[in-house]
């Protein structure tokens, strides 16, 4: 199975094969487990939020769309939402779902963008980082890797709720500009299609 | 947001206002089904959401992997192993070795004392007549046990909060069952408790679990306790509601020096200091 592509494993994991999920768990487990240790800063709690990760993209691999993004992003999409739901439940200022919700946000699949920079390496996407201003890129960080919500931003930076909003938007703008300088950029699509109504929306 | 507040749906600029803080996993709950439900509806396509949309998940390539804790792949692939039981297993059946205890022995004619002041006394049981159960062993049996709670669950969907918080107490049960020092313990039902299933499970620090099922409702007045047997003698674990559905869970469960078994009783309502019945499910602790 070490000889299988990760697409041909999430759809050996959509058919309830626990030996493709074990293979695929050896591929991407310290990436998740390095994501969910930057975001939860609590190796334990990382531990539970990669558990959270596999369980969901056992039940969720029938729903991968392939094509739009690869595994690694899928998986990671995944591990990123299990980790903001962890630490955001030892918040206990965060306004968490009401206690009827029929699902949980930690069960919902996330959404899956088409990928920009796909083809950029790690040396790439940290250039175009570093040529952000900084508050832009302190905004972005503080939302993807702190967890923390737009409230808790404005906050934290002693800013109004208008700017952070701003920022976070002209930051990701100019995100993708400086990528598409290192190369192809693939083209958004409809993004009705790719945003929808969650199990437990009202 | 406060309870019963209404909140105005998004204006299409507002979307393009949050777009950046959606896609970064920023808004709240509320804030972000919301805009999904503005998107589903609006005739505009709000591009915007995909394009911003598109640069997040190279921001998870900028964090180093960090290999994963030893344990952490048993644990997730027993995780697995329930998911997948819950779809295809039959609930667990009892084994067919002997109880693992027998009532304590009474002289021809004895009367049993009256009233709960019965002096404290050992409590006599014999060993489980069966070889030591392998660690695998103890998690396919609770596996097992899972699929039976994960079909009961089901049928609660009309009390979602409390099927969800005995979902999630018994992923915890799971995790602690399956960390490597862990202490557990496979109970199995006899007399009014026969078919019953279960098992205790003890992290090397904090609290842990014990989880039946397939129980009988208590009788009327009465209860189920769970008791810690230390060279035979008994002491407390705690007091344990069964469900309609014959389910029942304990939890902040300390782990007690010594423990070799975990017994359960029916006992008057509120308890009892010491048994004062045989035990009806029992199990050997395994470190």
């Amino acid at each position: 199975m070490s000889g299988m592509s990760d697409e041909a494993l999430i759809d050996r994991v959509a058919s309830a094969d626990q030996a493709a999920l074990s293979e695929l768990y050896d591929r991407y487990q310290a990436l998740m487990y390095g994501l969910a240790t930057r975001i939860t800063r609590d190796a334990a709690l990382a531990e539970d939020v990669v558990q959270e990760a596999f369980v969901g993209i056992w039940r969720n691999a029938a729903v991968y769309a392939g094509g739009r993004a690869s595994v690694r992003t899928w998986v990671l999409s995944i591990t990123h939402h299990r980790a903001i739901d962890a630490v955001r439940r030892r918040r206990p200022t965060t306004a968490l779902p009401d206690a009827d919700q029929p699902q949980t946000p930690s069960l919902a699949v996330p959404d899956v963008w088409p990928e920009v920079a796909r083809h950029l390496d790690a040396d790439a996407i940290r250039a175009a980082m570093a040529g952000l201003p900084d508050l832009q890129r302190e905004a972005i960080e503080l939302a993807y890797f702190g967890g923390l919500t737009q409230q808790e931003i404005a906050a934290r930076t002693e800013s109004p709720l208008g700017t952070v909003k701003s920022r976070v938007r002209l930051g990701l703008l100019q995100l993708r500009r400086l990528m598409e300088e290192h190369g192809p950029i693939e083209r958004p699509t409809d993004t009705r299609e790719l945003v929808r109504p969650a199990e437990g929306d009202r | 947001m406060t309870a019963g507040q209404v909140r105005p749906e998004l204006t299409c600029d507002e979307v393009r206002e949050l777009a950046g803080l959606y896609v970064l996993g920023a808004l709240d709950y509320d804030e972000a089904r919301l805009l999904r439900a503005h998107v589903s509806d609006c005739l505009d396509s709000h591009a915007e959401i995909a394009a911003l949309g598109g640069v997040v998940p190279a921001l998870a390539s900028l964090v180093e992997p960090v290999p994963g804790p030893a344990g952490l792949k048993t644990r997730v692939m027993a995780a697995i192993a329930a998911e997948a039981a819950v779809g295809t297993a039959e609930p667990a059946a009892p084994t067919t070795t002997r109880s693992a205890w027998v009532a304590p022995a009474r002289p021809a004619g004895a009367t049993r004392p009256a009233g709960p002041a019965r002096p404290s006394r050992p409590f006599e049981f014999a060993r489980p007549n069966m070889s030591r159960w392998l660690s695998w062993g103890a998690v396919a049996a609770a596996l097992l046990l899972i699929a039976a709670l994960g079909a009961s669950t089901l049928v609660l969907q009309s009390r979602a909060d409390r099927a969800e918080e005995r979902v999630a107490m018994l992923a915890d049960a799971v995790g602690v069952m399956t960390q490597p020092a862990a202490a557990v313990a496979t109970l199995q039902g006899t007399g009014p408790a026969a078919g019953a299933t279960g098992f205790a499970a003890f992290p090397q620090t904090g609290d842990g679990y014990v989880v039946l099922v397939g129980l009988p409702p208590a009788p009327s007045g009465q209860t189920y306790q769970a008791w810690y047997l230390v060279d035979g003698r008994a002491s407390s674990a705690g007091l344990l509601t069964v469900e309609s559905d014959g389910y029942g869970i304990l939890s902040g469960v300390a782990r007690l020096p010594g423990v070799d078994q975990i017994a359960l009783t029916i006992e008057r309502r509120g308890g009892s200091d010491q048994p004062t019945g045989a035990p009806i499910m029992s199990g050997q602790v395994e470190a």
